[in-house]
């Protein structure tokens, strides 16, 4: 019985980290991260300041991601009826399913560069806040305000682990299991900071990304189809025996 | 020289403003980690080949500007060129 317990437990853990893998793919939050890196190597003291500022930065993401994650945890735990989460999954699968299409045809823009498929008034408000951030409160507001950017695109995510959370793991093992969702889906956002305080050029960087733009965007969609099918099968038609 | 540019987005048409100009071209000098000098000195000489380019013209438009400032920026420096032509294509 308790190794039965354990091994629904393994599972839940193993899709949350698949969760957040398929969220660390989704590419806003690392564009407006590459803008403001560009604007703080432009000044004096460049180095210390990129490394604050992407400190910052990458805080807010981690403190906006995780109080998204535990926030509809605990909502699912506290307000959730067990005889209404079927529907629930079934929504979200269905969202899933959605959101899989539109980041394969249209995540990124056609053309040149990165370009994402954000309404472009926000877009300019997000590079204009990205080229006036000059401390780290502002940094760590700009991360905050980046997720929630991302959010149609990232929020099924962040939802199907609050739910797996809520039904499979112990309330005592939410926050380290958070907190890993945190570390995993803000983990580019770390090899960058990595990358540049190691001396590495913006541009490579950029290039990369600009050159492996439709694998990414290819790899988020498939990803998403496969969280979507694991879920329906795993929560509906067996009726959530993982 | 006094052509005027018309904006890409707005269709807005204003004078050249080669300080603009050199800002841009030293700030993609800056991201790329060229020393400050030596970014001056790239964005000097870009300028002087876009006023050149410019000397007959009456109006362009910014696209035209930013085509000839990153093929002019890439004999200098290819990585700023390249980091110059991304911006506004990066979010």
């Amino acid at each position: 019985m308790l190794s039965a317990t354990f091994d629904l437990m393994l599972s839940g853990i193993i899709l949350v980290a698949f969760l957040a893998v398929l969220h660390a793919s989704f590419q806003l939050v690392a564009s407006v991260l590459t803008l403001m890196s560009g604007h703080s190597l432009i000044h004096d003291q460049a180095k210390h300041r990129l490394l604050t500022l992407n400190v910052a930065y990458i805080l807010g993401v981690i403190s906006m991601t995780g109080l998204i994650v535990s926030g509809l945890s605990a909502s699912a735990v506290l307000w959730l009826p067990l005889e209404y989460a079927h529907a629930v999954w079934l929504a979200l699968i269905t969202v899933a399913f959605v959101v899989g299409v539109l980041v394969m045809t249209i995540y990124y823009r056609k053309g040149k560069g990165t370009r994402l498929w954000i309404p472009r008034s926000f877009a300019t408000y997000l590079e204009d806040r990205a080229k006036k951030t000059t401390n780290v409160v502002e940094a760590g507001a700009l991360g905050i305000i980046s997720v929630i950017a991302e959010l149609p695109f990232t929020g099924v995510l962040m939802a199907m682990a609050a739910l797996v959370l809520s039904s499979y793991v112990m309330l005592e093992d939410f926050v380290p299991i958070i907190a890993l969702y945190c570390f995993v889906a803000t983990l580019p956002l770390m090899i960058i900071t990595v990358l540049l305080a190691g001396g590495h050029k913006l541009s490579r960087i950029q290039r990369w990304r600009e050159s492996n733009k439709v694998f990414l965007q290819h790899a988020s969609g498939a990803g998403m189809f496969a969280a979507a099918v694991y879920a329906w099968v795993n929560f509906i038609l067996l009726g959530g025996q993982m | 020289m006094s052509a005027y540019v018309v904006k890409h987005d707005t269709h807005d048409s204003e004078l050249f403003d080669v300080v603009r100009l050199h800002g841009s071209i030293l700030r993609a000098c800056m991201a790329v980690r060229a020393f400050e000098g030596e970014s001056h000195d790239i964005a000097e000489r870009v300028c002087k080949h876009v006023i050149d380019w410019l000397e007959n013209k009456t109006e362009v438009s910014s696209d035209d500007i930013r085509r000839i400032c990153s093929s002019k920026l890439a004999i200098y420096h290819p990585e700023a060129a390249y980091m110059y032509e991304q911006e506004g294509y990066i979010l």
